[in-house]
């Protein structure tokens, strides 16, 4: 349903998370819009804009201030927590994504499992919490702050390694439920710390994806952790699960998170079709091959596709190449304006 | 100063001005990692980084007059980050491999001789590319000489090469021309390496888009 | 001799390509109903049960070589068909894997406690900046398992390691995997620093990895590519004849 009134950006995030009304579809970036162009626009770059709240702050802005989204969100990667437990990191370049080198993880089993007590101190942590109050301080009520915060799975491949993970996961599956739930008090403890550090929504990326397991592995492991994330977290959730997961999205739309962020393997109508109407879609533009490789007019194509199907707000399909030019960033906004003129004028 | 201000020019600035950007190089490593645009419009190309420190014009210049020497290109009126082909062509292919070697070789690089040649890295021969203006038509001759088991094959594909990096015409099965009808000797010398070898360059290509990806590979989720 | 296991003749049915399906049951056809019992076991990741089931094949009388192609590498390939086709996905791929290794540990001291030299030194590694093993360490188990003396670097091999290893275990055959994009480059670089230490001309390079293809192979100047394990085994036969 579209609103005539134009509204602040956080106003048109929060309504189209909650199912209601909006003066157009938003924009958002629940992962990363974070590029080299916008690192060398405000001196941000990685592998430091990762650790430093100011530079993180500066990137993140930039999605809203230069790029025209609807949303900031300052935690770009997937590695801070892991970081923060004693993960062996790989810092990368300004051009890459930080890592963890899991083929030397920090724990055996979920007996391992401990967060330590300076948890919510250590830097790649605060570089998440600061680098959000100095957004909520700049902007106000202006523009979502979306926070991030990785689901158990995720951090169980960090911590255990993956192959490790998901033997366990075949041989004793109640450890593995053990390991998910002690690791999903990080999740929980790192989201508050972002909510109450003035975090409007959350991004909650746990990648039980396509390549690696089967849609019942989601549903036998995955479904009830993430249903108990919406009571114990008092903000819009957006889960993201990257790959083809239109096997898994009905199981998704029954958990009552308010948002899923989907992937452009899965076509926007498929994805409609599969989660009928349990719960919002993310999405879905494709970043290697539109976003990176071709042209404002290309973006604009996807984006008109997703509107037309029905997706209630707007999105790349995961975190944006760090090549990405802006000109094809910029597109998409654009794109949302003028499919919502031509509708208006219909 | 407020973390959303800033004293670069904003992208959306940047676009109105200078056009689409055509190719963007994300390190350069002779100037502080800064990254690397080459924007068109019309016929006018503009070399542009977002970086403001005091230095980075000073190597756009730079950047801009490599793409003079190297791909015979010209530069616009005063300006020092502009230039164009004298054909007033785009040649949008080719000028994004000039680009790489603009940014990516030293900053006093010269190319070793004005002969076209280059060995060729699938075999003993060697490549030599000659102009050609049978029927009035500005082309290149292209030749191999030496020891192979195929000549006749190693010089279709590299003729295939240079129709597929540099845009251009087959006139004969060993003569190519541009579509401008023009020589463009700079072009010829940039796209010799990656003409001889399609697949490779594609892989090679391919391997250089995926740098700054996030998929489950990148991520080292991949198992099998 | 048919197909006397049930469950096996339930996996053929997986195999959804008739050619494909045809080809696998003549495999098995020929298998005794112990190894047919053992590739089953093997599907289904149940590594004791392989394990108790080699031991037993040994006990009976059974070669090691019968029962590595016959039951392990047979089961294998219904593994890689189901995962193929998304029948199973990567956790009941990797407990397959570790089936195998159980069978493995049963066969390979006996091939090297055979007397028999053995037919050559492999260096097995994955390129440097990459951390997938699992290919790799499938290829050796078969080459292990065929007569081959393997030495595995493991993960994020640099050129100088290879090298080093070359040198220090006077091997001819050099096996390099990678499952990345990015680093498959890595591979032509190895082979580049074999120039540039003159060791090139003595030294067989193969190749392998999930994104590779034999023109990229080619142009990287291997001697050599393996789209899976069993071509890998084949590749250092033919490099050692």
């Amino acid at each position: 349903m579209q609103k005539k009134t134009q509204m602040t950006s956080r106003e048109r995030v929060l309504n189209a998370l909650s199912g209601k009304p909006v003066d157009r579809t938003p924009v958002a970036n629940p992962t990363s819009v974070a590029t080299v162009e916008l690192m060398d626009l405000v001196g941000a770059s990685f592998p430091e804009a990762c650790r430093d709240p100011e530079l993180a702050a500066r990137l993140a802005s930039t999605g809203y201030t230069e790029l025209g989204f609807d949303s900031i969100s300052p935690y770009f990667s997937i590695i801070q927590e892991s970081s923060a437990l004693g993960c062996e990191m790989q810092w990368e370049e300004k051009d890459n994504w930080p890592t963890v080198r899991m083929y030397n993880p920090i724990w055996k089993d979920s007996s391992d499992v401990k967060i330590p007590s300076d948890f919510l101190k250590h830097r790649e942590v605060k570089a998440i919490t600061e680098s959000i109050k100095m957004i909520r301080e700049e902007f106000g009520d202006e523009v979502a702050i979306i926070g991030k915060t990785m689901g158990p799975w995720t951090l169980a491949y960090h911590v255990f390694g993956v192959e490790s993970f998901l033997l366990g996961s075949v041989d004793n599956p109640e450890e593995t439920f053990k390991a998910l739930e002690k690791l999903t008090e990080i999740s929980i403890l790192f989201g508050q710390a972002q909510i109450d550090a003035g975090a409007d929504v959350l991004t909650f990326p746990d990648h039980a994806t396509g390549d690696l397991v089967s849609g019942e592995y989601y549903k036998r492991f995955l479904q009830d952790i993430h249903t108990d994330m919406v009571e114990k977290l008092p903000v819009p959730i957006i889960l993201h699960i990257c790959g083809r997961t239109v096997d898994r999205m009905p199981y998704i739309a029954q958990t009552g998170m308010a948002s899923f962020h989907f992937d452009s393997k899965n076509e926007p109508n498929e994805a409609m079709g599969a989660v009928d109407g349990g719960i919002g879609l993310v999405g879905n533009i494709n970043n290697p091959e539109t976003l990176y490789a071709k042209d404002p007019e290309d973006v604009k194509e996807e984006v008109f596709k997703c509107l037309d199907a029905g997706v209630q707000m707007i999105a790349p399909e995961c975190a944006v190449p760090l090549a990405t030019k802006a000109q094809n960033l910029i597109a998409i906004p654009e794109a949302v304006k003028d499919w919502t003129n031509s509708k208006s004028n219909d | 100063m407020s973390i959303r201000n800033h004293s670069g020019q904003r992208p959306i600035e940047v676009i109105s001005k200078y056009g689409k950007c055509i190719e963007l190089v994300s390190m350069d490593k002779y100037y502080n990692n800064i990254s690397i645009g080459l924007y068109l419009k019309d016929d006018v190309f503009t070399v542009w980084s977002f970086d403001s420190s005091k230095g980075s014009k000073d190597r756009i210049k730079q950047i801009r007059d490599q793409l003079v020497k190297l791909g015979d290109m010209i530069p616009v009126g005063e300006t020092d980050n502009q230039v164009k082909f004298a054909c007033s062509n785009i040649h949008e292919r080719p000028i994004k491999f000039l680009l790489n070697q603009a940014v990516g070789k030293a900053p006093d690089y010269s190319p070793p001789s004005d002969i076209l040649t280059i060995k060729d890295s699938k075999s003993d021969l060697h490549i030599f590319v000659e102009k050609n203006n049978d029927s009035n038509i500005n082309s290149y001759r292209v030749i191999v000489k030496g020891e192979a088991r195929n000549p006749a094959m190693r010089l279709r594909m590299i003729v295939a090469g240079f129709i597929k990096y540099g845009e251009m015409q087959k006139i004969s099965d060993d003569v190519i021309a541009f579509p401008c009808n023009q020589f463009h000797d700079g072009l010829i010398r940039v796209l010799l390496p990656y003409s001889r070898n399609i697949s490779s360059v594609e892989s090679m290509m391919a391997a250089e888009d995926l740098r700054g990806q996030m998929t489950t590979g990148t991520l080292g989720f991949s198992q099998v | 001799m048919p197909i006397v296991n049930e469950s096996l003749e339930k996996e053929l049915q997986y195999v959804s390509d008739l050619k494909e399906q045809a080809h696998i049951r003549a495999l098995w056809t020929k298998a005794d109903p112990l190894m047919q019992e053992i590739s089953v076991s093997l599907i289904q990741g149940k590594n004791e049960v392989v394990s108790d089931l080699t031991e037993a094949a040994l006990e009976k009388g059974f070669s090691a070589n019968t029962i590595l192609d016959d039951g392990l590498i047979a089961g294998m390939a219904i593994v890689g068909v189901k995962f193929r086709d998304n029948i199973i996905f990567v956790p009941e791929v990797l407990v397959a894997a570790r089936a195998m290794k159980a069978g493995m540990a049963h066969i390979e001291p006996i091939l090297s406690e055979s007397g028999i030299e053995p037919l050559g030194t492999v260096i097995m590694g994955t390129v440097k900046g990459d951390l997938h093993d699992i290919g790799k360490n499938l290829c050796i188990m078969m080459l292990r398992g065929a007569g081959f003396s393997v030495i595995d670097l493991g993960v994020d091999t640099s050129p100088e390691e290879f090298i080093e290893a070359i040198e220090d275990n006077e091997a001819n055959v050099v096996g390099m995997s990678a499952l990345l994009t990015t680093t498959m480059p890595n591979m032509g670089k190895t082979i580049q620093a074999f120039e540039e230490v003159e060791m090139r001309d003595i030294v067989k390079v193969m190749v392998g990895g999930a994104p590779l293809t034999q023109e990229f192979a080619d142009d990287m100047g291997a001697d050599g590519y393996g789209k899976d394990a069993i071509s890998c085994v084949d590749l250092a036969k033919s490099f050692y004849s």
